[in-house]
């Protein structure tokens, strides 16, 4: 990437923050329109309902909107990882929740949750499919640096700020997790492989 | 280490990943990319208008004199004002003044003569005229006078 280019982005990146934080809704919305998308396919690859997912976006900006202005936010310089922390916080939030309301003990009720799950995969090109699949296998933390990195968008540095890990650390890391879905993609099954979910 | 030595390290470590790994992580990017695209285009309006109202109001700045005189209508009207006044002064500089010549003064003198004339034809056609009410009035007050006289006396008669 260009060096200039870099400066300008976080240049701009700067001038929208200060004017939204002032009350300009027209620098709000570009800033939505910037990472809405993001923050969705964060939320969907979590395997949360589109539903969900879109009140999750939603709630995230409400969230970045109230604090913006405020001194809750102490991060000027770092909104990426600010607004990406605030996003899998509320995502791993919800997860639990839906773990807690929605774990079928019933066998009619788990048959119909598999088939609800089947239903959506089909929705999706089978390598796709198999690819969430082998991601949802994986340790959390092989899995948060897949899908922040990813899905998210975020650089290394970003994720650095995020995670208070330096970015060595977390480069092996995202290798490591590559490895381990190149051999759940060539196993065929995800759920099998044996190493998936060991650190 | 300085700002431009991170951004450089950084580009430098995100191209180290593995040609092992490059085919995986081309597959990790296009599960991102469908995911980012399934958003559906109605969330966007949905999340701007949901948290623009959370954001502070803005507020907007008193009218400084600079910014006020740059507005058209004030300027159309200042120099509306500016003309006016340059007009009112040069008609008022221009205007002769009513000052009184030789020529004027003769012909007042004028004026004056034949008022005094008819202020004497006057006065003299009024003594006339005063003095007959002068006489009316006497002849008046003589016939009141004896009308009273005439009353008591026929009073004090019936009174006795």
């Amino acid at each position: 990437m260009n060096l200039d280019c870099h400066r300008d982005e976080h240049a701009d990146l700067a001038t929208l923050i200060g004017a939204a934080s002032a009350g300009d809704e027209g620098a709000w919305r570009s800033l939505v329109e910037l990472y809405w998308r993001r923050v969705y396919a964060l939320a969907r690859s979590r395997r949360l309902s589109e539903e969900l997912a879109e009140e999750i976006t939603q709630s995230v900006f409400v969230t970045l909107a109230e604090k913006l202005p405020s001194q809750e936010y102490e991060e000027k310089g770092r909104f990426e990882s600010w607004l990406f922390r605030v996003a899998m916080n509320r995502i791993r939030d919800e997860g639990r929740r839906s773990a807690r309301q929605a774990t079928p003990t019933d066998p009619a009720e788990m048959r119909e949750a598999r088939l609800d799950e089947t239903a959506s995969a089909q929705d999706e090109e089978p390598e796709l499919a198999q690819m969430r699949s082998a991601i949802a296998e994986l340790n959390e933390s092989d899995r948060e640096i897949i899908e922040l990195r990813h899905h998210a968008g975020m650089s290394f540095k970003g994720i650095a700020d995020l995670l208070g890990e330096p970015v060595g650390t977390l480069l092996a890391r995202h290798h490591r997790a590559l490895r381990k879905l190149r051999e759940m993609m060539e196993s065929g099954d995800p759920a099998t492989s044996g190493e998936a979910g060991m650190t | 280490m300085t700002r431009k030595d991170e951004n450089m390290r950084e580009s430098e470590n995100e191209k180290k990943t593995p040609p092992e790994l490059q085919e995986i992580e081309a597959a990790v990017d296009r599960l991102a990319a469908h995911d980012r695209m399934a958003a559906p285009e109605g969330l966007l309006e949905q999340v701007v208008q949901r948290s623009s109202t959370s954001l502070p109001r803005q507020d907007h700045p008193p009218i400084s004199i600079s910014s006020f005189l740059q507005r058209p209508a004030v300027r159309i009207a200042a120099v509306f004002v500016i003309m006016l006044s340059v007009g009112v002064v040069a008609v008022l500089v221009t205007r002769p003044a009513p000052v009184a010549g030789p020529d004027d003064l003769a012909a007042l003198e004028e004026e004056f003569e034949a008022l005094a004339f008819l202020e004497d034809e006057w006065s003299e056609f009024g003594m006339v005229e005063v003095s007959a009410l002068d006489r009316d009035l006497e002849s008046l007050d003589a016939a009141l006078s004896n009308f009273w006289g005439v009353t008591e006396g026929v009073l004090e008669e019936e009174s006795l």
